[in-house]
């Protein structure tokens, strides 16, 4: 025997599908839904408020600490070597005079004639208006030669001294 | 004609929401959120309730959409009623959960089906209809709620599910064919006042 067909109208009549009893959810069920977006919100809040706390940090270093860190190079580009060099002159002088006449070694005349071609370099490029940063580098090559001329001269001293 | 939950117009999300109020959710009135739910809650609660067969389930699920109504309301432009945008938000909330059960994934296998025809059917559990919807598949119960219930077409059930409409087709026809077979035999095992 088939098994009848019933279309959903006949069996919803014969269901009563439109009487099913229509649920309500409890009572509380808002409180909870508003209860979980509160705390949601909070959470997004602690979130930005660590974020912008977060950057703030960043910011005092990239202003505050950045600038101690990068200092040598910063300045590096700042100093005056024409003025350093003479400065280291006058310094060499100094060590001249407090160690009385002492022969130097060949690594110091060596760097002694370094210094003089600097000089004449120098010399040349202002004769020439050489532009300010050619200026610059032979100041600096001339003021690295000083230090080191220096540096040879105070181990003299000190090898004298013993 | 598809039937809401009361069979009455403006009723369910077909109820009509005023400007004002709307205005208020937009910019973020949560009291105005909670005269939203006290319009659309229950049509959500029951929409989830008849296809997921459980309280707890729905509950959830009536929460996870007025959350995510709160979050996107904004984008309610009000090209549709705000039922219809409600709705539609809750229909697929109720099909990512069914996709995401791993029952789901087999209900609408002949084997299932067959298994909620041949399940006992003894006079206390057909006595109702609401029971013996729940002994459907979940999905063969969707297709069945949606379409007949919330007036989704084939076409709408089709898109919805991922699937080609011979497939929504196919399911809403074994669907009735095995509620017609649970009713005659309540029908067969039930004494019957009007046959007395």
């Amino acid at each position: 025997m088939s098994e009848p067909e019933l279309s959903f109208h006949e069996l919803a009549h014969r269901l009563r599908l439109r009487d099913l009893p229509v649920g309500e959810p409890s009572p509380d069920l808002w409180q909870r839904i508003a209860d979980t977006h509160a705390g949601r919100v909070r959470r997004a809040r602690t979130r930005r408020g660590l974020i912008a706390s977060g950057v703030a940090a960043m910011l005092v270093v990239a202003v505050v600490v950045a600038p101690k860190w990068l200092g040598p190079s910063a300045t590096e580009h700042d100093v005056d070597w024409q003025a350093r060099a003479q400065a280291l002159e006058l310094q060499l002088h100094a060590l001249r005079d407090g160690a009385g006449a002492h022969a130097d070694n060949a690594g110091a005349l060596e760097t002694q004639s370094e210094i003089a071609r600097v000089d004449d370099a120098l010399q040349s490029a202002y004769d020439t208006g050489a532009e300010k940063d050619q200026l610059e580098l032979l100041w600096k090559r001339r003021s690295e030669l000083l230090g080191a001329l220096i540096s040879v001269r105070q181990r003299n001293v000190e090898i004298s001294r013993i | 004609m598809a039937m809401n939950e009361t069979g009455e117009p403006g009723a369910g999300f077909a109820q009509r929401v005023d400007a004002m109020t709307l205005a208020r959710a937009q910019a973020g009135d949560m009291q105005a959120f909670a005269a939203l739910y006290t319009m659309f809650g229950r049509p959500c609660f029951n929409l989830a309730l008849r296809i997921l067969g459980n309280r707890a389930q729905a509950e959830d699920l009536v929460q996870e959409i007025f959350l995510k109504t709160i979050g996107t309301i904004r984008s309610y432009r009000g090209e549709a009623p705000f039922g219809s945008w409600l709705k539609r938000m809750a229909v697929n909330a109720v099909i990512d959960q069914l996709r995401g059960q791993r029952h789901a994934a087999e209900t609408d296998s002949e084997s299932r089906m067959a298994e909620a025809a041949t399940e006992s059917t003894g006079p206390a559990a057909v006595v109702d209809a609401w029971s013996l919807l729940q002994r459907l598949p979940a999905r063969a119960r969707a297709v069945l709620v949606l379409h007949e219930f919330e007036g989704y077409t084939h076409a709408e059930l089709a898109a919805l599910f991922g699937q080609s409409e011979s497939y929504s087709k196919s399911i809403l026809a074994r669907a009735l064919k095995r509620l017609g077979e649970l009713v005659v035999t309540s029908d067969e095992s039930m004494p019957c006042p009007s046959r007395n």
